[in-house]
């Protein structure tokens, strides 16, 4: 018999998946959030087909990968799965360092006169800071 | 994860005791209340310990902190 125990194994695979998914949550959502702010920054009026397409998916996907997260994260901790530890809150606070660069950064346009309505700049700074964090952390949990 | 000093990196004696033990780094990492990747990035020096956690790892290995860890500069 294996030395892990069932539910050992599966306390893992549910805080894979909780990890899984929350990172495929941060991704569709920065990709909603642009492909929106690009619609709005255009006037807002008709879609172009492949960007509907790319907002539609991503919100989808989203909307699924937050759900099936909170799944994850409620049986991942049932089942005695450490979720977060001392390594886990640095990463998580220098990955939100990350995001703050991005999010100043994606403002460096508007001040070179590069006029969009203010809530497609909301939805870039809030997809750059997404982005931003979600890089910052593959980047510090590499070959971890 | 940064070194704490980039002259006198911490070092540890980790793999060998979890080793010597027989333990694999998700058993390691469930004795002291851990993720396995911590265990991993503390193997390579990569992630430096908090002091509870030192002493925990010591305390799941029989050993003592200094026994486990050490600067490059002292061995």
């Amino acid at each position: 018999m294996s030395p892990i125990s069932l539910p050992a194994a599966a306390a893992r695979r549910m805080s894979r998946l909780f990890d899984t998914a929350t990172f495929v949550w941060g991704a569709a959502g920065a990709a909603a959030l642009v492909a929106k702010g690009l619609h709005d920054a255009g006037g807002g009026t008709d879609w172009p087909r492949w960007l509907e397409l790319t907002y539609v998916s991503a919100v989808v996907v989203a909307a699924a990968a937050l759900l099936l997260a909170g799944w994850a994260r409620t049986r991942a901790r049932r089942s005695g799965a450490v979720l977060v530890d001392e390594r886990v809150t640095l990463t998580h606070l220098r990955a939100t360092g990350a995001a703050l660069v991005g999010a100043l950064g994606v403002q460096l346009p508007f001040f070179f006169r590069v006029e969009v309505p203010s809530v497609a700049q909301a939805q870039f700074t809030v997809g750059a800071a997404l982005i931003a964090y979600g890089a910052a952390r593959l980047w510090l949990n590499r070959a971890a | 994860m940064g070194h704490p000093d980039g002259n006198q990196p911490l070092r540890n004696h980790l793999k060998v005791e979890r080793a010597r033990h027989n333990l694999t780094q998700q058993q390691l990492a469930d004795l002291v209340g851990v993720t396995r990747k911590t265990i991993t990035t503390v193997e390579t020096g990569r992630f430096i310990p908090s002091t509870v956690l030192a002493l925990k790892l010591a305390r799941a290995l029989h050993t003592r902190v200094d026994e486990l860890f050490y600067l490059a500069d002292d061995r």
